[in-house]
């Protein structure tokens, strides 16, 4: 059997990578699958946990996490095409008009 | 029972809300009649539900004819001595139940009529909605068994009446009369109100039945009181000094002009004096004062109708004029005269009203009578029923406004013979206006129908479809029978009254005028209606010599009625400008002093907030990096410990 520690290595991995990604690119398409990355590093950490402390608990926040994930990528994706249509771009870097 | 009288209520409400929420659904099919059909059905379903209401009423014996039906509790404020709990219920009796056949029946009639008159204009589910919320109102201010219900109805109507003169709102002029109409009645309402609240603190209830108990015995009501409801009665009927609206709602499409500016809703004011007249009876000199006004008000916009060039003005201020008989009717004690009249007027006048939309719709939106004439010979039937109407409203026996207007007359006249001289002058003045109305309604059957041709060239009138003559021909029939059907006073054949005098306090006692004065009378009102309707036609049919020269000869009197008096003008130097003034002194003090404090509490803000702001660059990737680092330094501060 595969030790947690494992696992709860992969979703710091992961977690990571998703800040990254977030943080360096410029692509708000690319930028919000980092957050999707994010999002299941914490359920890795969730599942892994439920397995081997709890097995309902962490199982069904792993659930919800995938419901609201799925839920977000919705209204998500709208607004960038929203976005895209009205800029011709979905660089973040050429939207900033929201400055003080 | 109940049920009856609830459905009464809740259909035209339930045509109101299907128009007005799904009223774009149905506009695109159907040949957009449907939104029509539906206000239609729902309106001619009431009037079925009336006259059962009607025999409900008329089954019971006739000292017990009136059913108090209780629905719900509206408001209730708990015990003590000064209970105020108020229901919502209906009472059905004879003065409630006329006037909701009248509201019903023609109601229905001019539902039937706009459906064909509205075919091709935009927005006909609005119209149908605001048409039905109308006739809801109407019904609960009519049926509602207490002052607060009726007060419901009252403003009900009053709205509906603001929204369908501002129908075509995109006009400034219909946007602007609308306004004014609101604004105007609003006087009238406070008065209304003020009364209401008097009551209330006076006798203890507002519920109709139970005030009439209350009254009796009492010696005398406070007359402030009762000018209240007078004052509130004066806006929405139109009365001196408050009629000013009446002839600018003239902008709604003529078919609401037809049903709530002249059949129904201006008539609110003559049943609220009629349903409270056990309190108008005792209280001293306000009947008096009702009198006078209604007597001035007929005598001065008779007056103005005689020289007004649009067709809807001339009726419009002749609705004033007849309004202002109601009130002289109810101010010489004849409640039930002015209720006839109310019945007869509703007849005719939305027969003139739908008649003159006829003739306005044949002639694509003309409304000036110099751009008419010689209409009989295009429109045959338009103008055989409007001159019917006209013929009933100048009171040419026998038809239905000769019965009516003589009874107020005769009424005024015997309450002079009582002993109140100054009847005798109301009576004279009841007379002059009964020649100016002949005289004018003749005019405009004789600019409108006869004589030559003065149409535009491109004009090609064309006789209305079907849908818009049947209600004419129907309440050309009612105008005509209208009178004799239900009352001649001079035979004795008065079944209107009869039926009415249970919920109307009833005329002092004393000697009625012989058989022969009531012949009299009767005759030289037949004899003034007649000769001036023959000058009134013969000066207005061919060459205008008669009116051009006396025109020449009095030119300030000719400016001064073209001119409406003035009426207008003086209101706005006298009220609307120094309002006007006052709100700009408003406005300065809001903008400088007001508005000044808060910019100045955000400018100090934002000059406290310059460090920050520059944070807030707009940058996603600056935003995640300081997300980041926080939520990276909150992490490490958790596990420090």
């Amino acid at each position: 059997m595969v030790p947690q520690s494992w696992y709860l290595l992969l979703s710091a991995a992961l977690f990571t990578l998703g800040v990254a990604g977030f943080a360096a690119r410029r692509n708000s398409l690319v930028m919000f699958m980092s957050v999707e990355l994010m999002l299941n590093a914490a359920n890795v950490a969730f599942v892994a946990c439920a397995r081997a402390h709890e097995p309902v608990r962490g199982t069904v926040y792993a659930l919800f996490v995938i419901a609201i994930a799925a839920s977000e990528v919705a209204v998500g994706l709208a607004l960038v095409l929203a976005l895209f249509r009205l800029k011709r771009t979905v660089n973040a870097d050429e939207i900033r008009e929201l400055r003080a | 029972m109940t049920a009856v009288a609830a459905l009464l209520l809740l259909l035209p409400l339930a045509a109101a809300a299907v128009n007005g929420l799904f009223g774009r659904i149905f506009e695109g099919k159907m040949h957009g009649k449907m939104p029509g059909v539906i206000a239609t059905a729902a309106a001619a379903g009431c009037f079925v539900l009336s006259v059962v209401a009607f025999g409900k009423v008329v089954a019971l014996p006739e000292e017990a004819r009136s059913l108090a039906l209780p629905l719900y509790t509206w408001i209730d404020l708990g015990g003590g001595a000064q209970h105020l709990a108020i229901d919502v219920g209906l009472l059905l009796d004879p003065l409630s139940v006329t006037w909701a056949l009248v509201v019903t029946g023609v109601g229905s009639l001019i539902f039937l009529y706009s459906i064909a008159y509205m075919e091709h204009e935009e927005g006909r589910a609005r119209y149908f909605a605001y048409l039905s919320l109308f006739l809801f109102s109407m019904l609960v201010l009519v049926l509602g068994d207490n002052l607060v219900l009726t007060f419901v109805g009252w403003e009900g109507v009053g709205l509906c009446s603001y929204l369908l003169i501002g129908f075509d709102y995109g006009k400034s002029s219909a946007a602007d009369a609308g306004r004014k109409a609101f604004l105007v009645n609003r006087i009238g309402d406070v008065g209304f109100l003020i009364a209401m609240f008097w009551t209330w603190s006076q006798y203890g209830t507002l519920d109709h039945l139970a005030l009439k108990v209350a009254l009796v015995g009492v010696a005398a009501v406070p007359a402030l009181l009762a000018l209240g409801y007078f004052v509130g009665a004066t806006g929405k009927s139109a009365q001196l000094p408050l009629f000013v609206w009446l002839p600018d709602a003239m902008a709604g499409p003529t078919p609401v002009s037809a049903l709530i500016h002249a059949a129904t809703m201006v008539t609110a004011g003559i049943y609220l004096l009629c349903r409270l007249s056990p309190l108008f009876v005792l209280a001293e000199g306000v009947l008096d004062v009702v009198a006078w006004v209604g007597a001035l008000t007929a005598l001065f916009s008779g007056l103005i109708a005689l020289r007004q060039r649009d067709i809807k003005k001339v009726l419009a201020y002749s609705t004033v004029s007849q309004l202002g008989y109601m009130f002289l009717g109810c101010g010489v004690h004849a409640f039930s005269s002015a209720a006839f009249h109310v019945v007869t007027h509703a007849f005719f006048k939305a027969l003139l009203f739908l008649g003159a939309g006829a003739v306005i719709h044949a002639l694509h939106g003309e409304q000036d009578l110099w751009k008419m004439g010689g209409l009989k010979k295009q429109l045959p039937k338009t103008a055989r029923a409007m001159k019917i109407g006209a013929l009933a409203l100048a009171g040419i026996p026998p038809l239905a406004g000769f019965f009516s207007k003589d009874e107020i007359l005769g009424a005024a006249f015997d309450a002079g013979m009582h002993g109140h001289v100054d009847k005798f002058v109301l009576w004279g003045v009841g007379v002059v206006t009964a020649a100016l109305t002949a005289f004018y309604s003749a005019r405009l059957i004789a600019l409108c129908f006869e004589g030559e041709s003065r149409l535009a060239p491109d004009v090609h009138p064309h006789e209305a479809p079907a849908a818009m003559a049947i209600p004419l021909q129907v309440l050309a029939a009612l105008s005509v029978v209208g009178g004799l059907g239900l009352g001649i006073e001079a035979v004795g054949w008065m079944p209107l009254h009869h039926w009415l005098a249970p919920s109307l306090a009833g005329a002092p006692e004393g000697a009625h005028p012989s058989a022969f004065l009531t012949w009299a009378l009767l005759l030289l009102a037949a004899f003034v209606a007649v000769l001036f309707w023959r000058v009134g036609s013969a000066w207005f049919r061919g060459e205008f010599e008669a009116p051009r020269r006396l025109e020449l000869q009095f030119p300030r009197a000719a400016r001064a009625l073209a001119g409406r008096f003035w009426v207008d003008e003086i209101y706005d130097r006298a009220v609307v400008r120094p309002l006007r003034g006052v709100a700009e002194l408003c406005l300065e003090f809001d903008v400088r002093v007001v508005d000044g404090l808060y910019r100045l509490a955000a400018s100090v803000s934002a000059l406290l907030a310059t460090g920050v702001r520059i944070l807030q660059n707009g940058v996603v990737h600056a935003y995640a990096f300081w997300f980041i680092a926080g939520a990276a330094f909150f992490l490490w501060l958790a596990t420090r410990a």
